[in-house]
């Protein structure tokens, strides 16, 4: 009887020991889900859709998370009811006290944006110790807004001349043809509305970018996005670019497949942070998911990567009268068998 | 010995596909215009393009191992350089163009029937009372017969039209200038009606309006405090509370320099809120400096509150001369959790 309470107790405590990177408790932060806008969860609901919305592979190697309603706005009620909540439940059983990693998906990141900008303030006034937030894990990240929220506004508000192509990639992306009652955190999701939310922390935690440029739509809402996109946010966005732009990497010397070669990537990042990750198969769901999808290369360069003649080469064998092109990619070992979540956790752990 | 099988299949595809081109291509009449890169690569695979009568071109595509390890210590190198400055004075480039017009507004062009496209056109995000607000639409493509715009609120509630009117235009361009009214406050949606083709359609933004609840009225004396500049910003605050100022310092031909942060708890009436330039992002500029661009925010003090701003009497307040090597050199310190980030990515690079 002794004997297997103590297997019990080890095996929760190993259990404990695996929600964790690099040794810090991990809190999931997650993303827009679009059925909510008709839904409307409240309460238990939205607890459970957190759940389902993690549990590929994120949910068991998480100690908390924080789950909110995608029919509410971010700074009103997302705040106010659900994300004030556990954040005084993180503080009051002190679960960030010697540091906590967050792993955000898609809107989570600009919810989390919100957070690192003012959970010390909202701490400190209501006599509770901040949370030591030590890194966030940004897969997917729409902190830069996303294009496709702008057009579902236009969408909602009648569609008379629009573009029949522009209200099929709406419904595509949110199931069906938005109404105007009702667009929730789309409205924050706006490229100009994202982009001034807590702009910029004085928090200096480290964000750290995966980002992908896959497709769930058949390419259908890539035709409103600029640049690569991932099917619902541009790369400006995922990459955590300073500025809104076309781009076709996170990087300027790497494309999203490994290819070495100069590409339009951003020229700056938001405040801290960095893009780490990217991956030409992935689509913006699949970031989070547990099958790999295609080979993962590094979204930043050592600088003798820019060298131009290591990018990629030509020559010309004269004698045989053929020239070679050579293309010279950097892919991430083993990423071809393993998805982009668990590369990233099984390196921190 | 997989790799071995491997080398010797991709070999023998090199010379199969290099005979094959040896036996049909024309003769040289160019030449190389890159060296060959000699580099310790993963050789996988080789793709041949051989045209059906003049083969001339084979692709070789090679693979470079990376470890992951190897990105997060690119990474946590970028964040120890970041730390090695104070987060309240950040260097600026003219290349740093969102820091230095933090109030820009991004037109979001949606596309219309038959290639046509229309955009909301405004000159900034957030105003500040009595700045009247100058809404364009600019259509391409398409000719329009009339255009309105309205304005709500976004706030919970908000439905009540703050302000409707008739666009004025031609030739593709709309627009209105509309006068602010005491009750603008907050988010606000901007409607864009208009129609052609016998059809109307709708476009919609959001922009912040803001009833000032602090004015920066201007600037004291700067001086020397150990390695800083130290700026005090002169505010008159009619609404109490925690408060965040950025501002971007100038050379006087409007060179960028820093983004400058301060932070404090502000009493209602006339105080005083320091802004700090740390020496080492002084050094290349010499004086006098301008203060400017001025983001002035009224932070939340509880969750469910929303951010309010203050403005600025003036666009810019001159400094004058300062004497840079009157600062002291201590080497900027990073506070205790930046010290545990760091170390938590070295760790994740297995350094």
């Amino acid at each position: 009887m002794k004997k297997s309470l103590f297997l019990l107790l080890a095996g929760l405590l190993t259990g404990a020991a695996q929600a964790s990177v690099g040794g810090y408790p991990v809190v999931l932060v997650h993303g827009f889900q679009p059925d909510n806008l008709q839904s409307k969860p409240t309460g238990e609901k939205v607890s459970e859709n957190g759940g389902q919305y993690w549990a590929q592979y994120w949910r068991d190697r998480a100690d908390e998370r924080i789950d909110w309603p995608s029919q509410e706005r971010i700074a009103n009620k997302i705040t106010s009811q659900y994300v004030w909540p556990k954040l005084q439940q993180l503080s009051r059983s002190g679960t960030c006290d010697s540091g906590c990693v967050f792993v955000t998906h898609s809107t989570g990141d600009l919810v989390m944006r919100y957070i690192i900008d003012n959970q010390a303030l909202w701490l400190q006034n209501a006599g509770l110790k901040p949370l030591n937030i030590v890194a966030t894990f940004d897969f997917s990240g729409a902190g830069g807004g996303v294009e496709l929220a702008d057009l579902a506004a236009n969408v909602a508000s009648g569609s008379g001349l629009l573009d029949s192509t522009l209200k099929l990639a709406v419904s595509l992306w949110l199931g069906e043809l938005p109404s105007s009652s009702n667009i929730g955190v789309l409205n924050d999701l706006r490229v100009n509305t994202a982009r001034q939310l807590a702009a910029f922390p004085d928090s200096r935690v480290p964000r750290l970018r995966f980002a992908g440029a896959g497709s769930d739509f058949l390419g259908v809402t890539g035709a409103f996005l600029p640049g690569e996109d991932d099917g619902v946010v541009a790369s400006h966005s995922s990459c955590g670019a300073a500025s809104v732009g076309s781009y076709n990497s996170c990087s300027r010397s790497v494309a999203f497949d490994g290819k070495l070669t100069s590409t339009n990537g951003p020229s700056g990042f938001m405040p801290y942070h960095y893009p780490m990750l990217m991956s030409k198969g992935y689509s913006h769901g699949d970031t989070i998911l547990n099958s790999a999808k295609d080979e993962v290369t590094s979204a930043n360069s050592r600088a003798n990567y820019l060298n131009g003649d290591n990018l990629q080469f030509s020559t010309y064998d004269e004698k045989r009268g053929w020239w070679i092109f050579s293309s010279r990619y950097r892919l991430v070992s083993n990423s071809n068998k393993t998805s982009m979540s668990a590369l990233v956790y099984q390196a921190a752990n | 010995m997989k790799y071995k099988k491997l080398a010797i299949t991709i070999t023998l595809l090199v010379v199969a596909v290099g005979y094959g081109i040896y036996r049909y291509t024309a003769e040289p009449t160019l030449k190389p215009s890159l060296a060959v890169a000699v580099a310790p690569v993963d050789l996988v695979s080789v793709q041949s393009k051989v045209p059906s009568m003049k083969p001339k071109q084979i692709t070789v595509v090679e693979k470079l191992p990376l470890s992951i390890s190897d990105s997060f210590q690119l990474m946590a190198q970028a964040y120890a350089s970041d730390l090695t400055l104070p987060a309240y004075s950040i260097p600026l480039s003219a290349n740093d163009s969102t820091l230095l017009n933090p109030n820009a507004y991004i037109p979001q062009a949606v596309l219309l029937q038959d290639g046509a496209s229309a955009s909301i056109v405004l000159p900034q995000y957030r105003f500040s009372f009595p700045e009247p607000v100058v809404v364009k639409l600019e259509v391409k493509g398409l000719a329009v017969n009339g255009a309105s715009v309205s304005l709500r609120s976004e706030l919970a509630g908000g439905t009540e039209v703050l302000v409707a009117k008739t666009m004025l235009g031609s030739d593709g361009e709309w627009a209105i200038t509309l006068d602010a009214e005491e009750d603008w406050d907050g988010p606000i949606e901007i409607s864009v009606t208009f129609s052609a083709k016998g059809k109307k359609q709708t476009l919609k933004t959001g922009i912040e309006y803001s009833h000032p609840t602090a004015t920066i009225t201007g600037v004291g004396d700067i001086r020397a405090e150990g390695s800083d500049m130290l700026i005090p910003v002169k505010v008159d605050v009619e609404l109490a509370g925690y408060y965040r100022l950025r501002a971007n310092l100038y050379t006087a031909d409007k060179q960028p320099i820093a983004l400058l942060t301060g932070s404090d708890k502000l009493t209602q009436g006339s105080v005083v809120l320091d802004l700090k330039a740390y020496k080492e992002v002084l050094a290349q500029y010499k004086g006098p400096y301008v203060l400017s661009t001025f983001v002035l925010e009224r932070r939340p003090a509880v969750p469910g509150e929303l951010t309010q701003y203050g403005h600025s009497e003036e666009p810019a307040y001159e400094l004058g001369d300062f004497a840079v090597e009157s600062l002291s050199d201590e080497p900027w310190q990073p506070d205790e959790q930046e010290m545990q980030r760091l170390e938590f990515l070295q760790q994740m690079a297995g350094d």
